[in-house]
């Protein structure tokens, strides 16, 4: 059985229809790539998925590992694998990035680290990660540049390792050593036996990850779907050619 | 950084339910001349505080209602009873304290708290002190730690100097004015030149009885070069009517002596909070104001700081939570009177399930304060979207070469960082623990830790009464 099961999903946002059923079926350690058109309902569907409250499931259902999760806390889906890479991640003044990954490694039932242990460990990564160590010291995410947000994302991903990581928009605003640096982290990911559900805009992550499937997603729903050959063809194209009728 | 604690507290905490009311004389509800007079006579006085009493009274009559700050149209005072006597002596030693009042005590872990940490300590039930107890040692050196009632007879001469005369004047406004004619029990504080007190001095007032008031009076005087750190709780039980609690502190911090002033007050929410508490600061001084505000329907409280030698040195460290129908108007006071004073405010308010909180402070500095530094900082954090903070700075600057700095900043948590939190495994309460312990870590890591996790304890608890 897949990893992921999405079934025929419906989601409202405050009363306005997002998703008009949705499928898609992602099995373990494959990549899969969602593209569509802005406002399409692929930020809604990575949101439906990590469970935000914002996002009311009105029907189908979401299976991962086996097990109907659309009821589920978004804290439950994150203590049984999942990870989602935030657009915009939130500001949250007054919270160490820190202090921050340490209690979420301890509410998934990690080990207590001793601070300095962790600390050293978290600068390992960030270096490996070519994310500025400063950062480590700084509130979540507040102030931070788009590039360094896109960092924060990378470098919470690297710790908390996700058995499913959807990232939405992973690879906008990043420099080319950032596109770099998460490219080399998801590959490893990936050889690891994870897997993937990237929303994406471009072609770009394409050729570091070489997906298994792409998927099209137009007006609330999978459009389309094929294989990593889809990519060219939107970027010559356009997304009009999926529209049915 | 301070964990807080996530443990589910009961539903009605033990502070809030009334015990037995223990009283032996009381006087009629309302105020007047003939009530201000009962009171003084009860109280067997002399004549000069009996005057002292209807003087004042003479200015809260003449006064008008503060119109601005916290909501007191629910303040009627013709429903409260200004005073009323336990039924218990004085004693020194907790067995000979009447069981019921001292079941109260043992909850709060108060004489257990004395054994360990304290210097002294002062028991109020109602409106006059019970129990009053200063360590050997301390009153070897001439430590003086007693009800400000028992003062007033054995230490007149120093009392009558000082006792509202030129810290808090009777006329000083309606409410100081209210306090002048009906006060009754505080505590009086007085350390010698050089003596350096060690241990804090406490004082624990408990209001217990319907519809009353509790007025006490803290009178603290620190001696040249001497040092001392005096600490404050009250707590009522919660009833369906209104109370009032308006209390005159006033410190004399005389040249090259230290004095921190703290005070946790968790009065329950019926009670107007209605208080003012000054320091006079001479030469090289120093105060410390520490400031837990958690009950309360409404508080009125800016500590205020007179730098009036050279040197002199004040600290506010505020925090102020507003739950469901509270409205905290609180903040800091700093006048700098002299050459090279210097003052730092910390004020962090907590909003939330519709409560209000606002700073308001004043921040001047006299023509030939020369030197003088001033640093405020007021944070606000707003738990949603129906709670509300505001912020009243008002500056007073008469004096060029000084140095000053204000900062201000308004948080509220939003859905979007809880979900954000949460997806990463956080719960929502763990999620809110660490917005909250990262707002108020700056000022925890100044407090005593004990303290720190009393204060967390009792914001959690105040939480889980309204968040989710």
């Amino acid at each position: 059985m897949p990893l992921l099961v999405i079934d025929n999903l419906y989601t409202e946002i405050e009363g306005k229809k997002i998703l008009s059923g949705v499928s898609l079926a992602i099995g373990q350690g494959e990549a899969h790539f969602l593209m569509g058109p802005n406002g399409s309902g692929k930020t809604t569907l990575a949101s439906a998925l990590m469970g935000s409250p914002r996002v009311n499931v009105t029907a189908g259902s979401i299976l991962f590992d086996g097990e109907e999760i659309s009821a589920w806390l978004p804290e439950a889906r994150a203590h049984k694998g999942m990870y989602l890479w935030f657009q915009h991640p939130a500001e949250v003044a007054g919270v160490g990035l820190m202090d921050f990954l340490r209690s979420a490694v301890a509410a998934r039932g990690g080990a207590p680290q001793p601070q300095e242990k962790f600390r050293g460990e978290l600068v390992a990564l960030a270096e490996k990660l070519r994310m500025p160590t400063a950062l480590l010291d700084r509130n979540l995410n507040e102030g931070f540049s788009g590039g360094e947000k896109k960092r924060s994302e990378l470098l919470q991903f690297s710790v908390l390792k996700p058995r499913l990581a959807i990232l939405d928009e992973c690879d906008s605003g990043l420099d080319v050593d950032g596109l770099h640096a998460a490219a080399a982290a998801l590959d490893e990911f990936r050889q690891g036996g994870g897997t993937l559900l990237v929303i994406t805009h471009y072609g770009t992550m394409r050729e570091y990850l070489h997906p298994d499937a792409v998927h099209i997603m137009m007006q609330g729903k999978i459009a389309h779907s094929g294989g990593e050959e889809l990519i060219p063809a939107v970027e010559r194209d356009g997304f009009a050619q999926f529209e049915t009728a | 950084m301070v964990k807080l604690l996530s443990t589910t507290p009961e539903i009605i905490p033990a502070w809030e339910r009334p015990d037995p009311e223990r009283w032996i004389a009381r006087t009629g509800k309302g105020i007047s001349k003939r009530i201000v007079e009962e009171i003084s006579r009860l109280k067997g006085e002399p004549d000069w505080m009996r005057e002292k009493r209807l003087a004042a009274f003479k200015f809260f009559e003449a006064k008008k209602m503060p119109t601005w700050g916290a909501d007191l149209s629910g303040l009627n005072f013709d429903d409260i009873t200004f005073f009323i006597r336990p039924d218990a002596k004085q004693f020194e030693n907790w067995d000979e304290v009447p069981a019921d009042i001292r079941r109260v005590y043992d909850n709060l872990g108060i004489p257990q708290a004395e054994q360990k940490f304290l210097a002294g300590l002062v028991g109020q039930y109602e409106s006059e002190g019970f129990y009053a107890k200063i360590k050997e040692k301390w009153e070897r050196q001439g430590v003086i730690f007693t009800d400000t009632d028992t003062a007033v007879k054995k230490y007149p001469d120093i009392v009558r100097e000082y006792f509202m005369t030129r810290c808090v004047p009777i006329a000083d406004h309606k409410f100081a004015a209210l306090h002048g004619a009906v006060w009754s029990g505080g505590s009086f504080v007085y350390i010698p030149k050089g003596v350096k007190v060690d241990m804090p001095l406490q004082t624990y007032f408990r209001m217990n009885a319907a519809q009353s008031g509790q007025f006490e009076h803290t009178l603290i005087i620190a001696d040249e070069g001497s040092s001392v750190h005096y600490i404050e709780s009250c707590t009522a039980p919660k009833y369906s009517t209104d109370s009032l609690h308006s209390a005159v502190v006033e410190i004399f911090v005389k040249k090259g002596a230290s004095v921190r002033y703290t005070t946790i007050q968790n009065w329950s929410k019926n009670v107007y909070n209605l208080n003012t508490k000054r320091a006079l600061v001479e030469e090289d001084g120093k105060i410390e104001w520490v400031g837990g505000s958690l009950g309360s329907k409404a508080t009125m409280l800016y500590p205020a700081s007179i730098l009036m030698g050279r040197g002199a040195h004040a600290r506010h460290l505020n925090i102020a939570l507003a739950g469901p129908g509270q409205w905290k108007d609180t903040g800091a006071k700093v006048i700098h009177g002299a050459p090279h004073t210097s003052s730092r405010v910390i004020s962090k308010s907590i909003s939330l399930g519709g409560g209000r909180s606002s700073y308001r402070g004043l921040l001047k500095i006299a023509k030939g304060a020369t030197g003088a530094k001033a640093h405020v900082q007021c944070d606000a954090l707003l738990l949603d979207e129906h709670s509300q903070s505001d912020t009243y700075p008002y500056m007073e600057v008469y004096e060029d070469d000084v140095s000053i700095m204000h900062e201000a900043t308004v948080n509220r948590v939003t859905d979007e960082q809880l979900f954000y939190l949460r997806s990463r495994g956080l719960t929502e309460d763990q999620a809110l623990d660490l917005i909250l312990a990262g707002f108020l870590d700056p000022i925890s890591r100044e407090l005593p830790l004990d303290y720190a996790i009393e204060l967390n304890r009792f914001i959690r608890l105040e939480m889980t009464g309204s968040v989710g």
